[in-house]
């Protein structure tokens, strides 16, 4: 893709290396496509905001985990 | 609730590998049903396979809120603090869900109608109600003592949910009375699609129920360490 | 003593505690006086479009002011520890939340007749005809502001950042009064005016809702 875009490329020129185009006109639409992005873009999202927040769960759990083990040792 | 044994070992697992597995099973199905199963929707095309997450994760959402309502009414009537810390589980967690579905919700729009964000009666009580609960948060991390702490976000806690239908019914009544520029979503929804939908609310469920569970233990922690605190500063003096 | 009783001596209290100074009435209103100036700059003040956007502006004012207003109501009683003697009194503690939320009502009130006329001078809207349906409406909308501001503010007086926070808890749970009351005032300053009864009910239930909750839940947060 990056090949073709630097060259200007009209359509005869264009190589479909990966098959991408290929896919993208058989199996979908232009419009599609669009959509299929922002699909990706909501499931991404989705998985991304879980995985912060179970990231700072651990984080302050792992930090009281600490201070505990902190505390009964000052204990004795 | 949390029980004994798991708060005497602290660093001992919160929750059972079975369970965990069962929850990505779910998850796993409902993105099958989802993504693939459920047949495409005739006008807005792939981008209504969204859906299912975002309304699902909505209901899961309330389910949560409503759990912090439970909690600051038993934790009033009981003043056992594990009940505050079912509630401030619950809200983290509904807050997370409330943040997937605002946005989830302009990324469903965007292709849709072109625009991100549009004030919809739903997107903009789902706003009011991140809003509300992202300020029960902050309001308990402005109290130090642990008691008052529990009592005052309680109080908060109940006047927010009870907030809740008066938030829809307000905002509905408000959006219905004026012109819409993009309107309706509506429409029957096809079996599969509403098979679909019952699956992946499941599954946000088993992951609110997960969320909740690991969030309360932190909670439980807390309270050990507060414990020790007080111990140690008895020890001294 | 009885409920009542308590509540009327509460509000007594209040009262006389502010008329001695009134301070707080009088920030209240050059507050809204300068929100209603400013205003007039976020669009064009012309009779037709003041009628469209005013009623909203009004509220906007008012619940603004009710966040600003309603903070000393307990944070005075703090200074001395005084909430603490009135913990001390023989009487239903819902009484002293009662006798508080009694006295912001009338405070508040007292600001919004004040600010009317002032409020239909500088925006060219005509009130006289209209003025007993706007006077329910401004009053349902008061009493709604005035109960969960008055427990609020309970709750963010044992926090830190309390100036900053009882803004914060206030106005987002006041979002459906803002809506209804704003669509009922619209609904008067229209020209056929009219009073929606679906807004009406919808500020009395919320006044009801809340006063309910207040009387279940509001004593916890007095006690030491």
């Amino acid at each position: 893709m990056r090949f073709a875009w630097k060259h200007r490329a009209t359509r005869a020129e264009y190589v479909d290396e990966t098959g991408i185009e290929e896919f993208r006109s058989f199996y979908l639409g232009r419009e599609q496509m669009k959509d299929m992005k922002f699909l990706v873009a909501a499931y991404v999202a989705i998985w991304a905001i879980f995985c912060v927040y179970l990231f700072s769960v651990a984080r302050r759990m792992a930090s009281l985990q600490d201070d505990i083990r902190r505390l009964k040792e000052g204990g004795k | 609730m949390g029980s004994d044994s798991q708060s005497r070992t602290p660093s001992g697992a919160v929750i059972s590998l079975s369970s965990v597995v069962v929850v990505f099973l779910l998850l796993a199905a409902g993105s099958y049903g989802a993504l693939i199963k459920a047949p495409t929707e005739a006008t807005m095309g792939l981008i209504q396979r969204i859906f299912y997450f975002h309304v699902s994760s909505a209901w899961t959402g309330f389910i949560a809120f409503f759990l912090v309502f439970i909690g600051s009414i038993a934790y009033l009537r009981t003043r056992s603090l594990k009940w505050d810390w079912l509630s401030v589980a619950s809200a983290e967690v509904g807050v997370a869900f409330f943040t997937v579905v605002l946005v989830t919700g302009p990324i469903w729009a965007k292709p849709v109608w072109g625009i991100w964000w549009t004030w919809d009666a739903r997107l903009t009580s789902s706003f009011l109600l991140w809003v509300l609960f992202v300020s029960y948060l902050l309001l308990r991390t402005l109290v130090d003592e642990p008691e008052r702490r529990a009592v005052v976000a309680a109080v908060f806690g109940i006047f927010a949910t009870m907030d809740i239908p008066l938030v829809y019914f307000s905002i509905w009544w408000f959006r219905t009375q004026h012109p819409q520029p993009v309107m309706g979503k509506g429409g029957s929804l096809d079996p599969t699609m509403w098979w679909v939908l019952i699956l992946c609310w499941c599954a946000t469920l088993g992951v609110m129920t997960l969320l909740i569970r690991v969030r309360y233990r932190l909670e439980g922690l807390r309270a050990e360490v507060d414990a020790l605190r007080l111990e140690a500063s008895r020890n001294a003096r | 003593m009885s409920l009542g009783h308590a509540t009327v001596a509460i509000l007594a209290k209040e009262l006389k505690t502010e008329f001695r100074s009134r301070e707080l009435l009088g920030t209240t209103i050059v507050f809204v006086l300068i929100v209603l100036v400013l205003f007039s700059f976020t669009f064009d003040p012309t009779s037709s479009e003041s009628r469209r956007f005013g009623p909203g502006l009004l509220w906007l004012a008012f619940l603004f002011a009710g966040s600003l207003m309603l903070q000393p109501s307990f944070l005075r009683e703090q200074t001395n520890d005084t909430l603490a003697a009135l913990r001390l009194a023989p009487i239903d503690p819902f009484s002293i939340l009662a006798g508080k939320m009694a006295a912001n009502f009338l405070f508040l009130l007292l600001v919004e007749l004040i600010l009317l006329p002032v409020f239909a001078v500088l925006y060219n809207i005509a009130i006289v005809p209209v003025l007993a349906p706007l006077v329910l409406v401004l009053a349902l909308g008061t009493i709604g502001l005035a109960t969960t501001g008055t427990v609020f503010s309970a709750v963010a007086a044992q926090a830190r950042l309390r100036e900053l926070l009882l803004p914060l808890l206030l106005l987002p749970v006041l979002a459906p009064v803002l809506i209804a009351s704003t669509e009922a005032t619209s609904g008067i300053l229209r020209d056929p005016s009219d009073l929606s009864p679906v807004w009406l009910t919808f500020l009395a239930a919320f006044d009801i809702i809340f006063l309910t909750a207040a009387w279940l839940f509001g004593e916890y947060l007095l006690e030491e």
